[in-house]
């Protein structure tokens, strides 16, 4: 066979079902066939020929059981998902070759035909309906078995006809043994020609199979990327943290379904809240598993002990264990304590750290501790940086996403137009705030598309301490 | 990607983008055949890079690691003020070995060597 067998069920299932449609088209066929037939038979009554036509009908009625019953068949194994076997399909193409032979045989006992006139009779012809349909199988070799058989069976005939009665080609031999050789060699041909045909509709089914799979396998894939999207989401805190005096804000827009960024906060045991924004390398489904191990291990870290300092010594060679080498973790945690209006921070090469003096109205770039973490586990970190929130003093921590934010003309957004904005809306609240820098970095951006993370997290000193 | 020799150091020129992609995949295996070759010594000229990514940055520190781990030494120098602000931001240029021109980095490999 010049075509490898196709394992895949889904087209083994389109084959039975294609078996199926060929053998109902046989059925539809035959019905025609009976039809004319059965008039041929009533017109040869009532001219005088008895009896010519039904021996025909009879050969059809078989036919017609045989088909319903490989119908019924084919319908079997499409249910159960049984593989189509080749033998036993080569078997049926054999015994559908046979019924033409069988009605050319017939043809010679009629009279008004006789053996002479057997050989180029209309029954020639059901071979090549058989032919055409036997496309239906998708199987060129079975077209091309099914083009020999009938030939061979024709030839068979006309020789056993020339042997039998000698006075068939006595009168003009030439004639008839070469009308005999072409129409031989037709079946042999169309055989080929619908092998042909049968392996241009197998390719077009089996392409339709890879098209419908593939589309399968992206739909698959969305629906898991969304579950990863809504799960990430998901993991960003909901409720604002209980901090007198202050009031934070968070926000976050990955670049694909997932990201890399994330932004956190959690009430400590002792009143205080701690703010964290992290930024894992590239960003995508593998940046977003990387980000809820390092956001699991700092929950955890910070609960059983809140001290960002040793947090970041501890984290560090965690997550260098964890992550692919070249993968690492900008991170920053403030612990903010409502009590005094005092911050701790500290930052693991994430930057820019913004914070908005209200009273002096300008701003401090805090510096990181050390480098990202993940890339070297036994770099021992400094300690946190501390700061005291006045009224209308804002931390803001970003990610780079908002300061690398490409135009068109390749411009980037920039630290000094994140200040602007921060500046012009002091007097607002957090999460205004942010929607002003995200409302400044769309309108930069005129459409550009945005390629990286954006995470932003505000902390706004509103009233004075609570003591 | 250029690697040249120069005073016993293998000296690589990196220019263009250092993202995301072929560049990073090129420059760690010619890093790693440096390394596997023997080399102890290389320089990564910066001079032509005008632009390098998380990825791109988390290479130069793998190689750093890699190399200190085989007792051996990576340096960088001629860093555009891009990319000097990058490395200043994430901490990373207090903690890789970097210098302002090719002369004194090759001068530093010398001094280490006596």
């Amino acid at each position: 066979m010049s075509f490898p067998e196709i394992d895949s069920p889904s087209f083994k299932e389109a084959e039975l079902r294609s078996e199926w449609t060929r053998v109902a088209a046989l059925l539809a066929a035959f019905a025609g066939l009976f039809f004319v037939v059965v008039i041929r038979g009533a017109l040869s009554l009532a001219v005088g020929w008895r009896g010519e036509a039904w021996p025909f009908a009879i050969l059809l009625a078989v036919m017609t059981v045989y088909e319903l019953a490989r119908l019924r068949r084919v319908r079997q194994a499409i249910t159960l998902h049984l593989a189509a076997s080749r033998t036993r399909w080569a078997f049926n193409v054999f015994v559908e070759s046979l019924f033409p032979t069988v009605a050319l045989l017939l043809q010679i006992q009629t009279p008004s035909f006789g053996p002479d006139r057997a050989l180029t009779s209309p029954v020639v012809l059901a071979w090549l309906l058989f032919l055409i349909l036997s496309t239906l199988h998708l199987d060129p070799a079975l077209s091309r078995f099914a083009g020999v058989c009938s030939a061979v069976e024709y030839a068979a005939v006309a020789l056993w006809i020339f042997a039998r009665y000698p006075e068939t080609t006595s009168v003009a031999p030439f004639v008839v043994y070469g009308t005999a050789i072409s129409y031989t060699a037709i079946l042999v041909l169309s055989g080929f020609a619908a092998g042909a045909v049968a392996g241009q509709i197998r390719q077009h089914v089996l392409a339709a199979l890879h098209d419908a799979e593939n589309r399968a396998k992206i739909t698959q894939f969305e629906h898991d990327l969304g579950m990863a999207r809504s799960i990430q989401q998901g993991l960003l805190p909901s409720v604002t943290p209980c901090l007198p005096g202050f009031e934070v804000a968070g926000w976050n827009q990955p670049a694909d379904e997932t990201g890399g960024d994330y932004y956190d906060w959690q009430q400590l045991a002792d009143g205080r809240v701690s703010v964290t924004v992290a930024d894992v390398t590239g960003h995508g489904i593998g940046s977003a598993l990387i980000m809820s191990a390092c956001r699991a291990y700092a929950r955890a870290g910070l609960a059983m002990d809140p001290d960002v300092h040793k947090l970041l010594n501890h984290l560090n060679p965690l997550l260098f264990h964890d992550l692919p080498a070249e993968k690492f973790v900008t991170f920053v945690a403030a612990l903010v304590d409502p009590q005094y209006g005092v911050a701790q921070m500290i930052s693991a090469g994430h930057g820019p750290l913004l914070f908005y003096s209200a009273a002096d109205d300008r701003f401090l770039c805090y510096e990181a501790q050390g480098p990202p973490l993940g890339l070297l586990p036994r770099f021992a970190y400094t300690g946190p940086v501390t700061f005291k929130f006045d009224v209308g003093d804002i931390l803001v921590l970003l990610t780079d996403g908002f300061i690398e934010f490409a135009n068109a003309a390749d411009e980037e957004f920039g630290i000094q137009r994140v200040q602007d904005v921060i500046r012009a809306s002091r007097g607002k609240e957090p999460a205004e705030i942010i929607s002003g820098l995200r409302a400044a970095v769309l309108q930069f951006a005129a459409g550009a598309r945005q390629l990286d993370d954006l995470t932003a997290l505000v902390v706004k000193k509103t009233a004075p301490a609570s003591i | 990607l250029h690697i040249r020799d120069n005073s016993g150091v293998s000296v690589i020129d990196i220019s263009g983008r250092l993202t995301l992609g072929d560049v990073p995949t090129i420059l760690r295996d010619e890093i790693r055949r440096l390394i596997d070759e023997g080399n102890r010594r290389i320089l990564l000229n910066l001079s032509g890079l005008t632009y390098m990514d998380s990825s791109g940055m988390g290479l130069l520190v793998a190689a750093y690691a890699t190399m200190s781990r085989e007792g051996g030494q990576l340096k960088l120098c001629c860093l555009t003020s891009r990319i000097k602000d990058l490395l200043l931001i994430t901490k990373l240029y207090t903690v890789l070995e970097i210098y302002e021109d090719e002369p004194a980095a090759l001068g530093s490999f010398a001094v280490a060597a006596h």
